[in-house]
């Protein structure tokens, strides 16, 4: 996976000037970010079947992980437990 | 009251922590053993519009779900449901009615108890279940079904409840009057209410009342005015309205909002000290109140700060993480490779080469999607792709037509080579693919070794992108075969689509704003992204 970061870190800028960010300072942080993606994804791309499989099961596993099973146990019963007691 | 000395006490409530409380529930403990009553509000009760379909889908069918909930009963207006032809369609194509006042049937004895709350306040009550089903993962699950039609009224009582809410809760109904997403939802309010009460037996209470989004709020409010013991209230945020809104309509969109939430955060400042009243929004109205119910879920952690950041009374209130899941999927090397192989040949038949790439953004076309931003990539990836003599394309894949039927796609197929060409005017194209087509245009004019094709198009097989398409590649076979699948949003609470590829194997280019990024850096160390 690969995140692209679209705000400013942490900013000493006074929120009245962050404000006044526009299209024109979105885009320049836009166009930083998409030479980074690309690069990324240019040499992250499988190009073989051994690389494909190796994708293929790291995603797998990692799915696996994110299923509604996982999030009802570590997130909703807790709360239902929390609400109802 | 008089207006004024109801309008002090009101902001009094709605901004200070001296918010109204349901009893306390706690000092009378009960321990659950039989399992949850739970009752969903939503717009979504029979049919899957978007994104809260696809939650409750995912919940009804979980083991671990039916395992812990006894009763799960979904709410929500009878809409357009009201006029269908055929009775035992009143609850969907997945329903079974069991009572409906409008076709005269009641297969429970339900009608003792439904039509003194049908006669109170002028509505009627579709009730029965529904059937989930996902045979892709082998799962099956089941829902009660009360739809509400609120189209005739008793005005006089919906007024007494409007009135309730402003002396209570400080909601200024008569601010909303034209909106008919407010008026709708406070219509179902009170008889929903009291049909969950005519329908569970003592045993079945307390019953805990999901508003999902503001939908349910309304009716969320109405149990803390008069459930007592009985009800539990919980806000399922499955995005924030106030922050969707100042994204979209502002031309820095996340850049500038997210980069303003965090500043403001670490200076103890909110929302609206930051971008002035927003009440004028029905939505933040009844979502700047959710503090005042039992639990609040946000869909991702962006949303959690987002709902942190709406006010004070947010402050001490806990923001559950309880994210979306995603489906599971059992894909191995040979039918990722075949799968590649049938979208290379449709793309090799349709664009006149074979790309070493392929990509795909399915989504719907709206501006928090940004698909702007998948065209920024792929510009800089075309002269590495050149050094590397690989080629690529982007299909995108999204629609403001819905499904455009077979007949209408073997004609533009055959009279300008759709959907590599397109031409202004449904079936073709509409509203914001219009833009969309013509980006893509210009930018197929400019790069030689990366094409962009706009697929306005509901779904993926032979039928619905034409005669090109290998028979067994269908939706599902497309998001297997993909290498790489874009969803850099500049809005996107959680983004189940985006990352469905995952688990076959794909590469998922998603943004900071994406609820789902919080999700796999908490499952996973993610590779971390320099700043």
């Amino acid at each position: 996976m690969i995140v692209g970061n679209y705000s400013l870190p942490c900013s000493d800028q006074p929120i009245s000037e962050l404000l006044e960010i526009g299209a024109a300072q979105r885009t320049q942080i836009e166009l930083k970010e998409a030479a980074r993606i690309a690069s990324q994804l240019v040499a992250d791309i499988p190009k073989t079947d051994a690389q494909r499989k190796k994708l293929l099961t790291s995603g797998t596993k990692l799915a696996d992980k994110m299923g509604w099973d996982q999030v009802i146990n570590n997130g909703l019963t807790k709360l239902l437990k929390k609400v109802v007691r | 009251m008089a207006k004024s000395s109801a309008k002090q006490s009101a902001a009094k409530k709605s901004s200070t922590k001296n918010t109204p409380k349901a009893p306390n529930k706690k000092s009378k403990s009960k321990t659950i053993t039989k399992g949850y009553t739970l009752a969903h509000v939503t717009h979504e009760a029979v049919e899957q519009i978007g994104g809260i379909g696809t939650v409750l889908e995912g919940l009804m069918t979980s083991p671990q779900y039916k395992k812990r909930v006894n009763r799960s009963i979904l709410i929500g207006p009878m809409g357009a449901n009201v006029h269908v032809p055929n009775p035992s369609k009143r609850l969907g194509e997945m329903g079974k009615v069991l009572y409906s006042s409008i076709d005269g049937i009641d297969e429970l004895g339900l009608a003792a108890k439904f039509q003194p709350i049908e006669w109170a306040f002028g509505v009627s009550f579709a009730y029965g279940t529904r059937h989930y089903d996902q045979p892709s993962q082998n799962r099956k699950g089941e829902a009660e079904v009360l739809l509400i039609d609120v189209t005739t009224v008793n005005e006089q009582r919906t007024n007494v409840f409007k009135a309730r809410l402003w002396e209570e809760f400080g909601l200024d109904s008569a601010r909303y009057q034209s909106s008919w997403d407010y008026e709708e939802y406070v219509r179902i309010a009170e008889p929903a209410f009291y049909a969950l009460n005519a329908l569970l037996p003592e045993s079945d209470f307390p019953c805990v009342l999901f508003s999902h989004e503001f939908m349910g709020m309304p009716a969320a409010l109405k149990c803390i005015l008069d459930g007592g013991e009985k009800f539990r209230t919980i806000y399922h945020a499955h995005e924030c309205p106030t922050a969707r809104r100042l994204c979209e309509v502002h031309p820095g969109h996340d850049t500038m909002f997210y980069s303003v939430l965090d500043a403001a955060k670490a200076q103890g400042l909110y929302v609206e000290d930051v971008f002035g009243n927003l009440d004028d929004m029905m939505r933040h109205a009844l979502v700047k109140r959710t503090h005042l119910l039992d639990g609040i879920i946000a869909v991702g952690d962006r949303t959690r700060d987002e709902i942190k950041f709406l006010s004070e009374d947010f402050d001490d209130k806990d923001v559950t993480l309880v994210y979306n899941g995603l489906p599971a999927h059992q894909v191995d090397l040979k039918l990722k490779n075949k799968c590649r192989r049938e979208l290379q040949e449709y793309s090799q038949k349709l664009l006149g080469f074979t790309p070493d790439i392929l990509m795909t953004h399915v989504a719907r076309p709206v501006i928090s999607k940004a698909i702007w931003r998948d065209l920024q990539v792929c510009h800089e990836m075309e002269p590495q792709l050149e050094a590397a003599n690989q080629k690529a394309v982007l299909y995108i894949l999204t629609s403001a037509g819905g499904t455009r039927s077979k007949e209408d796609v073997k004609h533009m197929f055959e009279s300008y080579g759709w959907p590599l060409h397109h031409k202004e005017g449904y079936p073709d194209l509409c509203g914001p693919e219009i833009g969309l087509a013509g980006d893509a245009a210009q930018f197929n004019l400019e790069h030689k070794y990366i094409k962009v094709v706009l697929v306005n198009q509901f779904g993926w097989g032979t039928d619905l992108v034409g005669p090109y398409c290998p028979k067994d590649l269908d939706m599902s076979a497309l998001r297997i075969a993909v290498d790489v699948e874009f969803g850099i949003a500049d809005y996107e609470p959680f983004g189940i689509s985006p990352l469905e590829p995952l688990a076959c194997g794909a590469i998922c280019v998603i943004s900071d704003a994406c609820g789902c990024a919080g999700f796999v850096q908490h499952t996973q160390a993610v590779r971390p992204s320099p700043t």
